[in-house]
């Protein structure tokens, strides 16, 4: 082993690697914007009272929650472009980032849409009907009664999702995007392929520490809104 | 536009990797379901020494992308088995291993982790007073985990081990970084000669949606059978 | 009156988070074109100029790679470079990339050329355009122990039953290997498709993880030989036996014979310049050129 490993690598990567935390946040960030109004809009048309719309949205949440994020990823990448270029639509001047994005909002929307629908569920009926006694209109009584509630019942479930498409994200490298993942590749075959381990090492930590700060940040938050859902209960 | 031909012919191929994936889903699963269900206990039981270590471990296979611990493991770890080996003097060339010991290695490792996370919260789910009055009958704690607890237990923590068996099949996607002969593997070399690798993922997406869907089916229908302890004993 | 204050708290809270995610947005869209690639080939906006995208792997070095600071570089990418300013009507932009998407993109015409070492195929004439002259020589052959030095050739390595390093399947190596297997189905080499990025042939076959990888003498030069080589503690240990010496090819989308051939007279300048010897001892160590007529294909 001490012929290979080199501690100095894993040292001298963080810093070269560091910088492209700014592309993984990003990449988080818009695909979970994207994949929250997916999620919202489908998780309605789960819960609506018209049989198509149920239909529809269990067929798409089935089909994303069957394929792995690197065939959505190449599907998207390969696919969309194949399909428009029927149309006499080019899309090469498009970046790379863009098919990223539509694979992972799509991802993190069926994770939302499963939180957004169970923990809709989770709340009581009765608490609409109390709402309405009260002389609350019906968006009053979602804003201030129903949508609190389901919030903390969904956090552990947002947490998940939040952090599985950071974890998944890594996955662009694979059509030749640089983020976090991509960069170390490079840094690699800058070393000629040697040292590997050193920098996926350092790799590992940084994704490591993102998600650990992912999950003091919702721990503070479910702190904050557990509080409120006492008050709301007694 | 697309080759269909080569699309059917590809499904085929793809279909040829089921019983790899079957194979390292099932071995890890296998090795994973009692050492998670120990650890489980292990954290559970607050012996802070166990408890740390191992929620370090569940917290780094949380906090990393599935492809980054493919990565590490699979440069280190034979590396890392014939030091072992040495040191326990075995007159074993690990080197003439089969490659799918890495997958199972590598995919065991997660699971246990995400495994072990499924258990315990199931655990504290159904934990404390079931085993005192399992005691007040005059169970054992064997009788009273075989007899009690885990029917209860695989009740509570059923959809989750349904999830994780279908992420992990989708996770043996990435068994291509390790030469595993899987389904996406084959599929994408077999459209290496013309490039045709939209059709290749697209018929990886079928197999992969067929696989998951049996799967799930049947985790459904064994559900509604373990259901019976729920109301048996509640 | 608690739960009023709450959940203005909460109301607080949404309100910044639904903005901070809508400015997300908006910003992201600079953020990320900003740091996307771009390695245009030089600066002048001359509007006439024909664009063409070069499309590089960029994890290959040191044939085609993206340098510390980003930048296109390698033995391929130069003598585009220098293409380039023979051929002043066009305007070159290169586009890193994978070797999956480089050969896809070319096929559909994402990129109008590409380079990544790309060797010579029957299968690939069906697909891209190759110009009529080459565009440099990669000396290719086995990283060996010590031991197994005197195996000078794939019949040798087959026979002998070693095991060999996985390759990944769009690399030409994988197809030269195949072929060979083809020709010779009594005595194949054990041949095992993988990923470019988690192997890494010389410590495997160091360790004995498999006996022996098929690997470019630059690369070798440069990781093993050199002084300041990453594994130079292994030059005692291993060996790079060549078995052939293949020509190398820039690659071409089928609609673009005209580009083709003004790119061929372009490299036939460069040849009779030398400029293309001086970039394979600066990039491979070695005038390859030199043994240009043991090249077979």
């Amino acid at each position: 082993m001490e012929k290979y490993f080199d501690v100095a690598y894993i040292v001298t990567s963080i810093p070269l690697l560091l910088p492209y935390i700014e592309i993984t946040f990003w990449i988080t960030v818009i695909a979970a914007f994207w994949g929250t109004i997916l999620g919202l809009l489908f998780a309605v048309a789960k819960l609506s009272p018209y049989q198509v719309l149920q239909k529809i949205a269990a067929a798409y949440t089935t089909a994303l929650r069957c394929t792995p994020s690197i065939v959505l990823l190449f599907m998207s990448y390969y696919g969309i472009p194949l399909v428009l270029s029927i149309f006499n639509i080019s899309l090469d001047a498009v970046d790379k980032s863009v098919f990223v994005l539509i694979a992972f909002s799509l991802q993190f929307s069926n994770n939302m849409c499963e939180a957004f629908r169970t923990a809709y569920e989770a709340v009581d009926p009765g608490q609409m009907e109390a709402a309405y006694t009260i002389g609350l209109t019906q968006l009053q009584a979602y804003w201030h009664i129903v949508f609190p509630q389901a919030l903390v019942v969904a956090l552990p479930n947002i947490e998940n999702a939040l952090i599985s498409l950071i974890k998944e994200g890594a996955l662009a490298y694979t059509i030749g995007l640089i983020d976090l993942t991509g960069k170390a590749n490079l840094i690699i075959a800058g070393n000629y392929n040697s040292h590997a381990l050193e920098v996926y090492l350092s790799l590992a930590f940084i994704y490591w520490m993102i998600s650990l700060g992912v999950q003091k940040v919702f721990y503070r938050i479910a702190h904050i809104f557990s509080k409120g859902k006492r008050l709301l209960l007694s | 536009m697309l080759d269909y031909e080569f699309l059917l012919d590809d499904f085929f191929i793809a279909l040829s990797g089921v019983p790899i994936t079957l194979l390292v889903t099932l071995i890890s699963l296998g090795v994973s379901i009692p050492v998670g269900f120990i650890f489980a206990i292990f954290r559970l039981d607050k012996s802070r020494f166990w408890n740390k270590i191992i929620g370090v471990y569940v917290s780094f296979v949380r906090g990393t992308p599935m492809i980054v611990q493919i990565f590490i493991v699979y440069s280190s770890i034979p590396v890392l088995l014939k030091s072992f080996f040495v040191l326990l003097q075995w007159d074993t060339d690990i080197y003439k291993l089969n490659p799918i010991w890495y997958a199972f290695i590598v995919f065991s490792l997660n699971s246990i982790a995400i495994l072990s996370e499924i258990f315990r919260s199931a655990l504290i789910a159904v934990h404390r007073e079931q085993l005192e009055a399992a005691y007040s009958v005059g169970l054992s704690t064997f009788q009273a985990y075989r007899e009690i607890i885990i029917p209860q237990l695989l009740v509570v923590a059923m959809p989750n081990l349904c999830n994780a068996t279908t992420n992990l099949i989708k996770a043996t996607s990435l068994g291509y970084a390790m030469s595993l002969q899987e389904i996406t593997l084959r599929a994408k070399v077999a459209a290496n000669a013309n490039y045709n690798y939209v059709e290749a993922y697209i018929a990886i997406f079928l197999v992969y949606l067929l696989l998951c869907s049996l799967v799930e089916y049947g985790f459904k229908h064994y559900e509604k059978k373990l259901r019976f302890y729920k109301f048996g004993t509640a | 009156m608690k739960v009023k204050s709450v959940l203005k708290v909460w109301k607080k809270v949404i309100g910044f988070m639904v903005l901070g995610i809508f400015m997300a947005g908006i910003v992201a869209g600079c953020g990320l074109s900003k740091t996307a690639d771009s390695g245009s080939a030089d600066g002048s906006s001359n509007k006439e100029k024909i664009k063409i995208k070069v499309a590089y792997d960029q994890s290959s070095k040191p044939i085609t790679y993206k340098d510390e600071n980003g930048n296109a570089t390698g033995y391929d990418v130069e003598v585009m470079k220098l293409v380039n300013q023979l051929l002043p009507q066009y305007e070159f932009e290169f586009i890193g990339t994978t070797s999956d998407d480089l050969l896809l993109g070319l096929a559909q015409g994402k990129y109008q050329v590409g380079v990544k070492n790309v060797f010579w195929t029957e299968e690939r004439t069906k697909k891209f355009l190759y110009p009529k002259e080459f565009q440099g020589l990669s000396s290719t052959g086995l990283v060996l122990k010590k031991e197994h030095a005197n195996i000078k050739s794939l019949a040798d390595f087959a026979a002998a039953g070693l095991t060999l390093a996985p390759i990944a399947a769009n690399n030409a190596q994988y197809t030269i290997i195949d072929e060979y297997n083809k020709a010779n189905p009594n005595n194949p080499v054990k041949l095992q498709a993988g990923d470019s990025f988690t192997v890494d042939v010389e410590q495997w076959v160091n360790e004995g993880r498999v006996d022996g990888g098929v690997e470019l003498e630059g690369r070798f030069k440069n990781l093993v030989l050199s002084e300041s080589g990453p594994y130079h503690n292994l030059a005692n240990d291993l060996v790079y036996n060549e078995f052939t010496v293949i020509k190398t090819w820039a690659l071409f989308n089928k609609n673009e014979q005209k580009f083709a051939d003004d790119y061929d007279t372009a490299i036939k300048q460069l040849k009779a310049d030398k400029k293309l010897n001086e970039l394979s001892k600066k990039f491979y160590g070695r005038d390859l050129f030199e043994v240009l007529d043991t090249a077979n294909r």
